[in-house]
């Protein structure tokens, strides 16, 4: 876990004081909205629809059952009493008063918590695989890196005023969890022939109205040089990115109009300034940022005989999705399912939340995780305790056996909040969730992501779900898009549209649809996005096409 | 010219309102002044800018409305502004 150093505490709690002043002014009429709207979008605090929403930045989805307890709090005391978990391991609350705003963010300074940078052209909050840690094939703990990136971004004075946002994902370099091909840097750790530590650089990556995959500009930079690099990077961009026009604005658009090859050249000449420069990384600050996040006390652990563990059909199939490999023997990595029948994806109620840091105090020592997925993560539970902890998710809508199934769809927040949605979203979600509840089919589909956007910018991955849906507006009516392959782990692919939209009352058709066929022309152990790449989307299109009326 | 009402959200909470008739904001959509004429329109924008109530208040625009005399209270016509009036359409099911 990170800890705040004396001047972090200073500067939460100084930025808190500071809106406090901010607010009042507006009040007063001192500022007007054009003066005051940067002052709280650089805390997080955005107009959405029906009221404000604060996003909450949970540093590369970490959080302590203490922060967790604290978020409770907050969503119960100011908001409807609960909070929405995004794709970017963030909490936004979306019923929130300006009035309130100040005594949040002194609430959260409290727990070493803040929304600076979550919104606005800069470096945002930097996510990480929620595995970290805990993951059996990663090479070192993302999170280190991450905090190491985190401290560097904060309030960095030349990067303040990018070209546009900036969004910096880390991997622990096995199994990509952290989709870092779709970030605007993605980080993988990697090993050199000596076996030591670095990073594999991918640039340009990112969703929204134009979706593309990131370059390789490094295939190893020594983890020392970590900082120096990547202000390179930043350098480039923020003299060469557009900024005439928004929506090319992003380093994407940048890589893609010089080409990676020429973006290498630029950023490693910048380099040459900046690589020896007080950025290198001391071997004694490495570590001292390394001891925070140092493996909880691991116990000995009887593995307990599958025979005689707890045979009820729900807990199996608990433990077939939920229930992840730990690099510790006799521990496990939990997924809690934020997809219960019924539920907006991602949220959690202030009630689910007290009963899941108790829960993390009870059987991890007091670690929760957020996912990209928008899913919560207990990443060191004992495999004897596993049966206990299902019993007590389950009594309060947690233990949905659904991880990485059809039913774990991802959705923004769309239409019904937010002012940027063209289309609704979370209702689309519901009415798959609808139509699929049924566990045992849902096991028998296996692994299957669908995610779903209520506009082109893409905050819920549309373009690398396996299933992805885009909301969109036509004539005052929504309507939805429909990809298919679009993946978001080693092997990255943008999904491919496969044709005309249809009504949002027709994607729960269309989704059996694509999963009849899935069904149907599989082969033993393969999964939809393996069907996908071995056919490619011509079987989905012609039965989808056949047999459903598009608009 | 197609109807239109004047909204806005309320500076301190957020919370959707109309302009009345009386230049309060409601919260009520049926007591929202209906103007018929795109001058009216222009010339009500303009004073409430200018006026005390526009500090209550930020994102002042005009949106379209179905005001046929059968129907009461006036309606959207764009379906995000009927979302904005009545709430999201998914139940809070947490709140």
């Amino acid at each position: 876990m990170y800890a705040y150093e004396p001047h972090d505490q200073l500067l939460v709690d100084q930025r808190a004081a500071q809106f406090e002043e901010q607010v009042e002014r507006r009040f007063e009429g001192a500022l007007n909205e054009d003066e005051f709207r940067p002052l709280r979008l650089q805390n997080g605090l955005y107009q959405e629809l029906h009221a404000y929403m604060l996003r909450i930045n949970i540093p590369y989805g970490t959080l302590s059952s203490r922060q967790l307890r604290k978020l409770a709090d907050i969503s119960r005391t100011y908001d409807k009493g609960y909070g929405h978990f995004t794709t970017r391991q963030n909490l936004q609350l979306n019923w929130l008063s300006l009035k309130d705003a100040p005594a949040i963010l002194a609430e959260l300074a409290s727990v070493e918590m803040h929304a600076i940078q979550s919104s606005g052209s800069c470096i945002r909050n930097v996510t990480a695989d929620h595995y970290a840690g805990a993951a059996p094939d990663e090479i070192d703990d993302p999170r280190i890196w991450a905090e190491i990136v985190r401290q560097w971004s904060t309030l960095h004075p030349e990067f303040a005023f990018l070209p546009r946002k900036f969004k910096i994902a880390v991997s622990g370099g096995g199994n990509d969890r952290a989709a870092i091909a779709v970030h605007d840097i993605g980080l993988k750790l990697v090993h050199d022939d000596e076996k030591q530590i670095g990073f594999e650089v991918q640039v340009g990556g990112g969703l929204g109205r134009t979706p593309m995959l990131g370059k390789v500009i490094r295939e190893f930079l020594p983890a020392e040089d970590l900082l120096s690099y990547l202000e390179a990077i930043l350098r480039v961009y923020n003299q060469l990115g557009r900024r005439d026009n928004k929506y090319k604005a992003r380093i994407k658009i940048m890589v893609h109009e010089l080409g990676a090859e020429v973006v290498r050249d630029l950023v490693e000449d910048e380099w040459l300034a900046t690589r020896d420069s007080a950025l290198k990384l001391p071997q004694d600050e490495i570590t001292r940022i390394r001891n925070n996040f140092l493996p909880p006390v691991f116990e000995d652990v009887v593995i307990p005989d599958p025979d005689h563990q707890v045979q009820e059909p729900g807990f199996i199939a608990w433990q077939h999705t939920n229930v992840h490999a730990h690099k510790q023997p006799g521990y496990n990595i939990v997924t809690v399912s934020l997809k219960a029948f019924g539920i907006a994806p991602g949220d959690a109620s202030a009630e689910q939340m007290y009963v899941l840091a108790n829960l993390a105090d009870a059987y991890s020592f007091g670690e929760i995780r957020v996912s990209h997925e928008q899913n919560l993560i207990l990443p060191h539970v004992r495999a004897d305790q596993l049966p206990a902890l299902w019993q007590s998710l389950q009594r309060v809508g947690l233990g949905t056996a659904n991880a990485g199934l059809a039913t774990d769809i991802i959705s923004c927040p769309g239409m019904d909040f937010c002012t940027l949605a063209s289309a609704r979203s979370i209702p689309v979600a519901l009415a798959i969730t609808e139509r699929l509840d049924d566990l045992e089919r849902l096991h028998n589909i296996g692994e299957l992501k669908i995610k779903i956007s209520g506009c082109v910018n893409a905050c819920a991955h549309h373009h690398i779900g396996h299933i992805g849906i885009l909301g969109l507006e036509k004539k005052g009516e929504e309507f939805y898009q429909v990809t298919v392959g679009g993946r978001a782990d080693d092997d990255a692919a943008i999904g491919e549209i496969v044709g005309p939209g249809f009504a949002g009352h027709q994607i729960p058709d269309v989704i059996e649809n694509l999963i009849a066929v899935y069904l149907d022309i599989r082969e033993a152990g393969e999964r939809f996005v393996d069907t996908v790449k071995r056919l490619g989307t011509t079987p989905f299109k012609e039965s989808l096409y056949a047999h459903s009326q598009t608009r | 010219m197609t109807a239109q009402i004047i909204t806005a959200n309320r500076l301190d909470t957020g919370i959707v309102v109309y302009l009345s008739q009386t230049f309060d904001w409601t919260v009520d959509i049926s007591s929202a002044w209906v103007l018929t004429a795109s001058s009216e329109v222009e010339d009500t924008l303009k004073i409430v800018e200018r006026a005390k109530i526009a500090r209550d208040v930020v994102g002042v625009y005009a949106i379209d409305v179905d005001d046929n005399d059968e129907i009461t209270v006036p309606v959207p016509l764009r379906f995000r502004e009927r979302i904005r009036v009545s709430g999201p359409t998914v139940s809070p099911h947490h709140a």
